[in-house]
């Protein structure tokens, strides 16, 4: 396949049967992998290699990405209709829920879905406008820069408590200093691990944002015996007419769906960041920007919207350092850069230099593979949403199996059960108390992201890493955000 | 304690997990009618001590997969326990019951808290049952292009100290690191708390001047120019022309420790049981991954994933290992004043 433009990379693609057709199985086989809770992308790129490493470069990358874009399209699935999000798509939960349990699945699957989709494309396009200036991108964001852009997601704490601000302060604290259990970054000392190796790697986000929302909410279903949609007002079949009140949404949050888009992009350049960072901060974000933040958490659509775009869009920055450093930009992107060496793929430069036709190939392949990811599960979504109508006490035995699968699989470790079972009684406590849980989930990803990058950069730079160009930038947006949060608080007293 | 994070190691390349169940179905056979032989129609669990996906893991299963073929009626099947850097996976190959049952792989750089005494009760490497190694990978220091710094020469030239990431205090890479600067006679200026990746993004904006890391991981950064080779520890085809730490030690402690190192190297993707396994049991186990290391299947499923076979039997591997924990007294008390645990104690898993 010899191309030389974007779009002769396009017409070669769409003119190929093969790679049609490997995208064609790519998708369905990512969606799945999304829509089962816990399993998720890298498990799904382990699976599929063998199959693939037949296969020439170009087409075995091309089923790899096209899988791997849309995993977190079906992620919003159970994380909306179910209460259970595993990783980034658990940003999800948080306002997606709430509208399934008003009877708006349609509306939450199809707003997520268009948001999914814009994502993917934005993150296809910055991976293809990136392509001159990636070096630049990669390296303008060092440890100190990491640390603030952490610092500005942690301010988002306060946005996401809603009403009370006291309680859900108390709450990204603990999240905060539940994230520094685990082996201290620069002494090597376990801290708070009374002597079990198995928390030197820390809690582990999956298990405890599981904790946080999964549980809880099961807990509840279970108990009530009623329906997820117990409090539909209106008939709970889904309509296509739902669906598309969801897209609509996205279109009437467009600045919203386009600036997370973007900024999960960026996010995604970034290694070291994690795949949770993306979804949080561009969730705070929405918050912090919307007229009224007091709707989040109660089932915002606009809480929908700003995580699933970042979710996605995130990838395609992701691709970024894995193609041209050789330096994985997550842990998704590790495997896949294997993959991609084993199918005779050598990263860097040269990608873009002597393979420009598989540069190109992959750009079009995100952004085919989010549009027809979308497509597909719109086309089965009416199906999937009947589990809102299954009655509570005989679903939450499967969702917290699922919770407990996703536990296992995601963190490799019965351990995890543990921390599962200690912190889910916390956080059953806190839905039953009425405690804002969402501040604890970017306490507990944003506070390892923030201490290692800090630790880092006053090893290299002692305090005058805050006087670093970007760092200024960005400890400018952390005064601005908490200045801006303050102001209205003070003018609604 | 890996200087091969899950994500460090992956780069080398992947072998995946459904292979796992492939070998699991395709390695189970009916036990041959009148075997003897105690592993036929039984269960080998091979753990693996890091998460599926890396470089451990590949290796693992292609083992696994020819070693099922050596040991006729038996199955192998891969299980991966990561966690701690590694100890969880090596601790439950450390105590599982010594029947030749549960064997397993994780990277031999628990060699050092071994000698410093940090691994009390959770891993003992010389009482281990070693069933071999399929291969070895060397320890290179490279260093950024804008120092200015290509050859070990220009390194010793060097009067200021060279600023160096690592992972964290007690973890593989920091205790090489040191050993190496100690042995070669140059300064340098430790940033711990970055893994492999962070390490080489550090280097390459220029916020550190290199890392120590292994040359697959490294290859993408050297292709481009970006970094220089500039030091060896161990032996590779592909990194023959690169300086050899062991002609710069000029000291017996220098040479001492550069032999520490060249054996954490060489013992790289080990096969290892419990202690106490049977002696005969070992002798079948050793027996057939000596041959599964020259089977041409598995040798064809390494050249296509591009992982160097370069095997030897669990007899040497178990001199080597030995040989390696009878370091010096000295050379273990300057270890020790690095050891971030200097007196901590940790329950086994």
């Amino acid at each position: 396949m010899i191309a030389s433009s974007p779009l002769d990379s396009l017409f070669a693609l769409l003119s190929s049967p093969q790679l049609v057709a490997l995208i064609c199985a790519g998708v369905p086989f990512g969606l799945a992998l999304g829509v089962i809770p816990g399993i998720g992308g890298r498990f799904g790129l382990i699976v599929a290699i063998p199959f693939v490493l037949h296969l020439d470069a170009v087409a075995g990358a091309v089923f790899l990405v096209a899988m791997h874009a849309v995993v977190h399209t079906g992620g919003s699935v159970p994380s909306i209709l179910l209460g259970i999000g595993s990783g980034p798509d658990a940003a999800t939960v948080v306002d997606g829920y709430p509208m399934a349990r008003r009877g708006e699945a349609g509306r939450a699957i199809g707003a997520s879905l268009a948001a999914s989709a814009l994502g993917g494309i934005v993150g296809a396009a910055l991976l293809a406008t990136s392509l001159p200036l990636v070096s630049w991108l990669m390296f303008s964001f060092g440890p100190p820069e990491i640390f603030l852009l952490a610092l500005v997601g942690i301010t988002f704490m306060t946005a996401v408590s809603g009403a009370n601000l006291l309680k859900g302060m108390i709450v990204g604290s603990l999240g905060l200093m539940l994230s520094f259990i685990g082996r201290d970054p620069e002494l090597g000392i376990p801290r708070f691990t009374f002597g079990q190796t198995f928390l030197w790697d820390g809690l582990g986000v999956i298990p405890a944002i599981a904790a946080m929302f999964a549980v809880p909410e099961t807990i509840a279903i279970g108990a009530s015996r009623a329906p997820i949609a117990a409090r539909a007002a209106t008939d709970a079949v889904i309509r296509s007419g739902e669906m598309l009140t969801g897209a609509m949404d996205v279109i009437r949050h467009r600045w919203l769906a386009l600036r997370t888009s973007v900024l999960g992009a960026l996010i995604g350049v970034v290694p070291g960041l994690g795949g949770e960072v993306a979804a949080w901060v561009c969730y705070g974000h929405a918050v912090q920007t919307a007229r009224d933040p007091a709707r989040f958490g109660q089932g915002a659509v606009e809480g929908v919207i700003a995580p699933d775009a970042a979710n996605n869009s995130k990838e395609g920055g992701a691709l970024l350092p894995t193609l041209f450093l050789g330096i994985p930009g997550s842990s998704g992107m590790s495997i896949l850069l294997g993959a991609l060496v084993a199918l005779g793929v050598q990263p860097g430069p040269q990608v873009v230099l002597g393979h420009v036709n598989l540069a190109w190939t992959l750009v079009w392949t995100l952004v085919i593979a989010n549009v027809l990811g979308a497509v597909m599960l719109a086309a089965v979504a009416r199906w999937l949403t009947t589990v809102t109508r299954v009655p509570g006490g005989r679903l939450a035995p499967f969702v917290l199996v699922f919770t407990l699968l996703g536990c296992l699989v995601g963190t490799a470790g019965a351990s995890s059960l543990f921390v599962l079972a200690v912190l889910s009684m916390l956080g059953v406590w806190l839905a039953r108390a009425g405690w804002p849980r969402a501040p604890f989930a970017i306490g507990i990803v944003l506070g390892n992201v923030a201490e290692r990058a800090l630790h880092q950069s006053l090893s290299l730079w002692g305090a005058r890493f805050l006087f670093r160009p970007g760092a200024i930038i960005l400890l400018v947006l952390v005064l601005g955000s908490v200045a801006y949060h303050a102001r209205g608080r003070l003018s609604k007293q | 304690m890996s200087d091969h994070s899950p994500t460090s190691c992956v780069r080398a390349r992947v072998l995946p997990l459904l292979l796992a169940l492939v070998i699991a179905t395709a390695c189970s056979r009916d036990r041959p009618a009148g075997s003897g032989d105690f592993f036929g129609g039984r269960t080998i669990t091979y753990v693996v001590a890091s998460n599926a996906g890396g470089g451990y893991d590949t290796y693992a299963r292609i083992v696994a997969k020819s070693l099922a073929r050596h040991l006729p009626g038996s199955r192998v099947v891969v299980r991966n326990a990561p966690g701690a850097g590694g100890l969880i996976g090596a601790n439950e190959i450390y105590r599982a019951r010594p029947d030749g049952l549960t064997i397993g792989t994780f990277t031999f750089g628990f060699l050092y808290p071994q000698l410093v005494g940090d691994l009390d009760g959770q891993l003992d490497l010389e009482q281990m049952s070693w069933i071999g190694k399929a291969a070895s990978e060397p320890r290179i220091l490279a260093l950024g292009r804008a120092t200015g710094i290509a050859t070990a020469d220009d390194l010793l030239r060097s009067t200021t100290p060279i600023r160096l990431a690592t992972t964290p205090p007690g973890t593989s890479a920091f205790y090489a690191t040191q050993i190496l600067a100690e042995a070669v006679g140059f300064k340098i200026d430790v940033v711990p708390g970055f893994d492999e990746d962070e390490g080489q993004l550090a280097m390459l904006r220029g916020d550190v001047h290199g890392l120590i890391a292994s040359p697959s991981s490294l290859r993408p950064v050297i292709d481009q120019g970006l970094a220089h080779m500039v030091l060896r520890v161990g032996d590779s085809p592909d990194t023959a022309s690169v300086a050899a730490a062991a002609d710069f030690a000029t000291t017996d402690r220098g040479r001492a420790l550069v032999a520490l190192l060249a054996a954490q190297s060489l013992i790289g993707r080990l096969t290892v049981g419990p202690p106490g396994i049977p002696q005969a049991r070992l002798d079948v186990l050793r027996r057939a991954y000596s041959a599964a290391l020259q089977d041409p299947e598995l040798l064809a499923d390494a050249a296509r994933l591009r992982l160097p076979i370069d095997p030897l039997d669990g007899e040497a591997v178990a001199e080597r290992v030995r040989h390696a924990l009878d370091a010096s007294a000295e050379a273990v008390a300057w270890l020790r004043a690095l050891s971030p645990h200097r007196g901590l104690q940790v329950a086994a898993p």
